[in-house]
């Protein structure tokens, strides 16, 4: 997975927070998206400076108790693409 | 009203405005535009000032259909495909119509599925499907005397102020709330009753001569209510999260999708600056108390 994973939230949301569940316009698609907390982590992460799937795992175990199994690893494979698809998150190579 | 050449036959043709919107309605039927004169006695009919935005038209299906077995068919500005209905029901098709045309068409304003009142300037906004009950408790709180009646379909929020915009149109009620609120508005100006085949029996109530004289008079939101009719249960009140007000917010608008960032924006000040509350009741008076409840816990 050599791949690295970027995100433009901060130039092309509104985000808002309420309750720990953010709520993100994305002006470029005209949609709006309910975060819960994990997700949102994961944007913040991408949107430092472009992170690899192990840096994002690890910024996940910040706020998760994680072992990096297998099933972990696709789960979280499983929410970038839902964010990849919902334009919040972009792959470079 | 002057409306020319239909209306000099008993036909009606002419603009309407409720709160910030303003209709052309026309039919070339006696008995249709008799019916929306008397539902709609008070407000302003034909005034220079008002351009039409959306246009009902109200037509017999066939020109023979005027004379036998008449029937109607409503056409619009923004087409959508009605099923025409009897000639008799010709101020349900009217509503039918004037509702569609706000909801697939209103762009200045967030639009929400939801009935508001209002007192000491502060709008009490009750967003919920239909057959909740939020019609009925709406129409009794305005004619209780103690609350200005603004709307019993759309909320209508200003995306520039935040403000809740009056749009007092008759009030539809369903069922038993008809009966309920024959008792509760003795005075009160009731169309005939239709017979539909979804929604059962529905009659138009004309809302009071305050709400409709305040049409231009806008309130500030104070508290998000999602009110939930329940035969026989006990009253019940909860506060809700502000991103759960959010979501009921957003679920419930019917133009968040076309409005764009100022729609996110004023939905998110609504969440940010009203309380939400969910109210569950099982009679009128007991979803009337739990309001005024609500309204001793917002107001200073």
């Amino acid at each position: 997975m050599s791949e690295r994973y970027i995100s433009h939230i901060h130039r092309d949301c509104v985000i808002r927070e309420a309750d720990g569940i953010h709520f993100l316009y994305h002006r470029p698609a005209g949609q709006t998206h309910i975060l819960p907390p994990h997700a949102y982590l994961l944007l913040e992460a991408a949107a430092a400076a472009p992170a690899s799937f192990d840096d994002l795992l690890r910024a996940l175990a910040t706020g998760y108790a994680l072992d990096g199994s297998a099933e972990e690893r696709a789960g979280l494979l499983e929410h970038l693409a839902t964010l990849i698809e919902a334009g919040l998150i972009e792959t470079m190579p | 009203m002057n409306g020319g050449r239909l209306a000099s036959r008993g036909g009606l043709d002419s603009t309407l405005r409720v709160g910030p919107v303003r209709y052309r309605l026309r039919t070339p039927l006696p008995s249709v535009a008799r019916d929306i004169r008397a539902a709609y006695q008070g407000y302003p009919f034909d005034d220079p000032d008002d351009c039409a935005e959306f246009e009902v038209n109200l037509r017999p299906t066939r020109w023979w259909r005027r004379f036998i077995r008449p029937q109607i068919t409503v056409r619009t500005d923004i087409h959508t495909p009605m099923v025409p209905l009897p000639g008799s029901m010709g101020l349900l098709a009217a509503e039918m119509g004037m509702n569609l045309q706000v909801a697939l068409g209103m762009r200045r304003c967030l639009l929400l599925h939801a009935s508001t009142v209002e007192r000491d300037g502060l709008a009490y906004i009750f967003p919920a499907g239909s057959g909740s009950g939020k019609s009925t408790l709406s129409a009794a709180l305005g004619f209780s005397g103690d609350w200005r009646f603004m709307g019993d379909e759309f909320a209508l929020i200003d995306l520039d102020t935040g403000l809740a915009l009056p749009f007092p149109r008759p009030i539809s009620l369903k069922n038993q709330s008809i009966a309920v609120m024959r008792a509760l508005a003795r005075d009160g100006v009731f169309s005939a009753a239709f017979e539909t085949s979804h929604k059962g029996t529905i009659s138009f109530l004309t809302p009071p001569a305050d709400a409709i004289r305040r049409m231009n008079e806008p309130a500030r939101p104070a508290a998000i209510i999602f009110p939930t009719f329940e035969a026989g249960a006990a009253p019940h009140g909860e506060a809700m999260t502000r991103a759960d007000v959010f979501v009921h917010l957003a679920s419930s608008s019917a133009n968040f999708d076309f409005l764009g960032e100022a729609g996110f924006e004023t939905m998110w000040r609504l969440a940010e600056t009203c309380p939400g509350f969910m109210l569950r009741y099982g009679s009128t008076a007991a979803a009337i108390e739990l309001v005024d409840a609500v309204r001793r816990t917002v107001t200073p």
